[in-house]
């Protein structure tokens, strides 16, 4: 994605300066204690999509780690992913083995699951095209390897989510935090950004310790040499053992493939733990908007997993279904996932802004906000109406993405809306904006003084910040909307598609009949 | 040369057949309609025919559009025509003046239960539940509307026509959308594509046969954009822009090519380093500069037997990024009062006798799949009724040239990249051949 204009300034002030600089006057991630944190980390055979180890615990702790010898055996693989089961899914709170219940309207603590980087995440859609919908094996097994499947096809999609605050990738996380003075292709790496984190010393031993750092995989995939020198060799011997039926041959292969593989593991084990720790140790303090949007993911997690796990069909989101890993394939629950995504990406950019100036800069800089002083202050309601009307001027240099009828709110007081009625330049060449306020006119329900009404004249001479508020109700409720099929032109928008693509076999893919017949 | 009056004759009784299968449709109480229309077709024109018909033949009639403006325009156009309509407002927008005839109305349950027509925005349709639907809905630029926009107005009623225009801008997607780029019916997509994808046949599919904004040559030159064949009302020829003065440098060069097509290109060198990132002062120079050069040999334009001097408000100017635009603003004096500028997005439903463009790719040495989409050119290629300057740096042939874009879609979706990159080069590579490219050394030499 190419970088906007701000991002190129932060990041040459970064190679300038020869280290990462923080991005943000705040955190936009919140912190939550070791026992809040799953950690989970995987590594892959080359071109295979099954896990061939995975380790995982809490940070400050040795991980377990799993390691199966032939990672193209299904059986195996499906034995060891089981045996994560019931550590992800505690995690979770699956309603089955969660310490909270089964009820999924109870309210839970926050939690979060961290990989070291994006390659993670994908695996965890691997591992759900793998277990969704799968008979194999015996019956329990199965079971819980479709509960293990749900849960990872949920975490994949929730890290879709724009604001979402459960699924943390340890690189999006950081150079989300921090500016680095690099190419965005080698940000992806774990090691290399947290070298360029933690060395000290100049621009250039920071730089040779990242690209040090750099020369080991953390991706999923091993280092292609290391692969073919130390793990096929052993790989070949325990599947010729196997062949042989020669069990101490096995045994001893088997020990050789995961002496490696707990050596791959354990470093991005670590290497996430660093990453949690540098934001610990960071000593901005968290947004304060983050509960928020904590909260919104915690509503997500009851509603599209503890939900539908327990086969609670909802009135506003929809029947309890499983989604396909690959896509949304009923019409309604494609566009209502689609809207929860706007109204997420909407609560997230217009929430964080109120309390962190550097993003508020940035707005104001693209023009989508106004920073000026309040000139005038009037009321021009009638009787025991308040009309208040604010003229503002501002700095007429900065391009302006604002139009005439756009609605803003005041920073820091977000429920103080106000409407553009004109637009024009002073002579100076300065913006000059009057602006009707439309929403909290005389101040909050729990106004303890700080907040004087809209038509104050006090407000004269006064700093705002002026930002676009957050519609992200709207979103919301066209995702519940949409799920309204008894409708008269249903016959076109609600029904689903007679294409090949939708009649897939119930093994891989959702029952869209039964999703309609619920609906109905 | 096709004789004068015989071609015209051809697309009128095309137009009229059109807008006569299109009424029939309606007023028979037929289920679905789908038009679509080059820029500047008539297509609003034909949406307000069937629509009053619709209502004459006492049916309640619901028109959704994509924004505001274009709501307030079709309810002032309906006024005009001597049809009572509704504009169906935002709660707080009933206080706004309408036009005679129309009504503002903010709440759905004091919408009329008989025939009427209501006009409001996708939005507005969107967001309410409906207890007593219409009878028929027309969305206009349907092509703008994705398609979970389009799920929430089966509500409104059960028979539908789209009409729009299918190579201007898509819906803005701002989220990533990957997880549904393999639905079969994917949310953001245009959903007239979803709608003829699967009911072509059972739907009364129609197009509009000719442009009449825009001049015979532009036709030729944004036709590629198209999937389905149109033609222009204009005669070649017959749109000029005859100057009075002559002027010297570059923008003779431009005004003397503009006598010959109405299309011209004008380049910029691009510098050692590369073209500046989103905001090119010398380019926004440039595009002002021709704007001013253009005014300067005091041009008559001519559309037929119409005939009038150019003035500043008849200029427009456009470039896709704010600051762009911002920055061209900075160099507009008093003499060139009226001018405006702003993005392809603001452009949709507007003309101008004269754009100048920059174009969407100058600058760009690395195009993506959203920089390779022609949706914006097409707009900003579609605004002119006589003539069109493009403005770049002179990279573009050569970044065409050598970036060749990866095939990225998902499986079974057509190779959206692919097409704008080849959309992209035929558009260029046409005014190249046809010699109508104006090679610039910098804004100082435009004036």
């Amino acid at each position: 994605m190419a970088l906007t204009a701000d991002q190129v300034v932060r990041r040459l002030r970064a190679f300038e300066q020869g280290k990462p600089l923080p991005s943000g006057e705040t955190l936009r991630v919140q912190r939550l204690p070791d026992e809040q944190i799953l950690i989970l980390v995987f590594v892959r055979m080359g071109g295979e999509s099954a896990p061939w180890g995975i380790a995982y615990g809490r940070p400050g702790r040795k991980p377990d780690i799993l390691t199966t010898p032939e990672p193209r055996t299904r059986d195996a693989v499906a034995e060891m992913v089981a045996q994560l089961a019931p550590t992800l899914l505690t995690h979770l709170n699956h309603p089955k083995y969660s310490h909270w219940g089964p009820d999924p309207d109870t309210k839970l603590p926050p939690f979060q699951v961290w990989l070291p980087n994006r390659s993670h995440l994908e695996m965890l859609h691997h591992l759900a095209y793998a277990y969704t919908f799968t008979k194999f094996g015996e019956r329990s097994r199965h079971v819980r390897l479709n509960q293990l499947g749900h849960a990872c096809g949920w975490l994949f999609r929730e890290a879709q989510r724009p604001g979402q605050t459960i699924t943390m990738a340890a690189t999006d996380v950081l150079t989300e935090a921090y500016t680095f003075p690099a190419e965005t292709t080698r940000q992806g790496h774990l090691g290399f950004l947290l070298a360029w984190l933690q060395t000290r010393g100049s621009r250039e031993a920071r730089m040779a310790a990242a690209a040090a750092a750099e020369e080991q995989s953390i991706a999923t995939t091993i280092d292609p040499t290391e692969e073919r020198d130390e793990l096929v060799p052993g790989l070949e011997t325990y599947n010729t053992a196997r062949a042989a039926k020669n069990m101490p041959g096995m045994e001893k292969a088997a020990r050789m493939i995961r002496r490696v593989l707990v050596e791959e593991l354990g470093r991005r084990f670590d290497l996430t733990e660093r990453a949690i720790a540098v934001l610990h140790a960071d000593k901005r303090r968290e947004n304060r908007y983050l509960d928020d949007l904590m909260e919104a993911s915690l509503d997500e997690h009851r509603r599209q997993f503890r939900r539908i796990e327990r086969q609670v069909d909802d009135a506003e989101d929809g029947p309890a279904f499983r989604p396909s890993p690959e896509t949304d394939r009923h019409p309604s629950a494609a566009a209502s996932r689609y809207y929860v995504s706007e109204a997420s990406e909407e609560l997230r950019d217009h929430l964080l802004v109120h309390d962190d100036r550097e993003l508020q800069a940035e707005l104001v800089a693209a023009g989508e906000a106004i920073a000026g002083r309040i000139v005038e202050v009037r009321d021009e309601g009638e009787g025991r109406k308040t009309i208040p009307v604010w003229v503002v001027e501002s700095n007429g240099a900065l391009p302006l993405r604002l139009r005439e009828d756009s609605a803003l709110c005041v920073v820091g007081l977000p429920g103080r809306e106000l409407r553009i009625r004109n637009i024009e330049r002073t002579p100076d060449l300065r913006y000059r904006f009057e602006l009707q306020v439309t929403k909290l006119l005389h101040g909050p329900h729990d106004n303890d003084g700080s907040v004087l009404p809209a038509a104050s004249p006090r407000l004269k001479r006064r700093t705002v910040v002026l930002v676009k508020p957050s519609m992200h109700q709207i979103g919301r409720r066209r995702s519940f909307l949409v799920w309204k099929r008894d409708v008269p032109g249903a016959w076109l928008t609600h029904r689903v598609p007679k294409v090949p693509e939708v009649d897939l076999p119930k093994e891989i893919g959702e029952d869209l009949t039964a999703i309609t017949v619920r609906r109905a | 040369m096709r004789p004068r009056g015989t071609f015209r004759r051809q697309i009128d009784v095309k137009v009229a057949t059109v807008t006569d299968r299109l009424i029939r449709h309606v007023v028979d109480e037929e289920r679905l309609a789908v038009v679509q229309a080059p820029p500047g077709s008539g297509k609003t024109h034909l949406l307000l025919r069937a629509a009053k018909e619709a209502y004459r033949a006492r049916q309640r009639v619901s028109v959704a559009t994509q924004t505001r403006s274009q709501a307030d325009d079709i309810c002032r156009r309906f006024s005009e025509a001597g049809v009572p309509a509704i504009r169906f407002v935002a709660h707080g927008d009933t206080g706004a003046e309408q036009p005679p005839g129309i009504d503002a109305i903010a709440r759905h349950q004091d919408l009329p239960h008989g025939p009427c027509i209501a006009v409001g925005t996708t939005a507005k349709w969107g967001l309410i539940e409906l207890a007593d639907p219409f009878d028929v809905l027309f969305v206009e630029e349907a092509w703008q509307m994705a398609w979970a926009d389009f799920m929430l107005l089966g509500q409104v009623a059960g028979r539908f026509v789209l009409i729009g225009d299918p190579g201007q801008i898509a819906p803005v997607v701002s989220i990533d959308a990957s997880r549904w780029e393999t639905a079969p019916r994917a949310p953001h997509r245009p959903a007239p594509e979803l709608v003829l994808s699967e009911h072509r046949k059972s739907a009364l599919d129609l197009s509009l046969p000719a442009t009449r904004r825009l001049p015979a040559c532009t036709a030729g030159l944004i036709r590629p954009f198209y999937d389905f064949p149109f033609d222009a009302w204009a005669e070649p020829g017959e749109r000029l822009l005859v100057p009075l003065r002559r002027v010297a440098g570059v923008r003779g060069a431009v005004i003397e090519r503009l006598g010959r097509s109405s299309v011209v290109g004008v380049t910029l060198p691009t510098p050692e380093g590369g073209p500046p990132l989103e905001c090119d002062s010398e380019v926004a120079a440039t595009a002002v500069g021709i704007a001013r050069g253009i005014l300067e040999s005091q041009p008559d334009w001519v559309m037929g037997q119409a005939r009038r001097r150019l003035r500043p408000p008849d200029i427009g100017l456009c470039a896709t990024h704010h600051v762009m635009n911002a920055e061209m603003a900075l160099h507009l004096d008093r003499r060139l009062d009226g001018i405006n500028i702003d993005t392809p997005e603001r452009w949709q439903g507007l003309q101008r006798k004269v754009m100048i463009i920059v174009h969407p790719l100058s600058g760009v040495v690395q195009p993506s799949a959203f920089d390779l989409e022609t949706g914006r050119l097409c707009v900003m290629a579609s605004r002119h009724e006589i003539a069109l300057v493009v403005v770049t740096r002179n990279h573009l042939p050569e970044t065409l040239d050598s970036h060749m874009p990866a095939a990225e879609q998902a499986v079974g979706r057509p190779d959206v990249s692919g097409r704008g990159h080849h959309q992209n080069t035929v558009f260029w590579g046409a005014l190249v051949e046809r010699d109508q490219v104006v090679e610039a050394r910098g804004p100082e030499s435009v004036g």
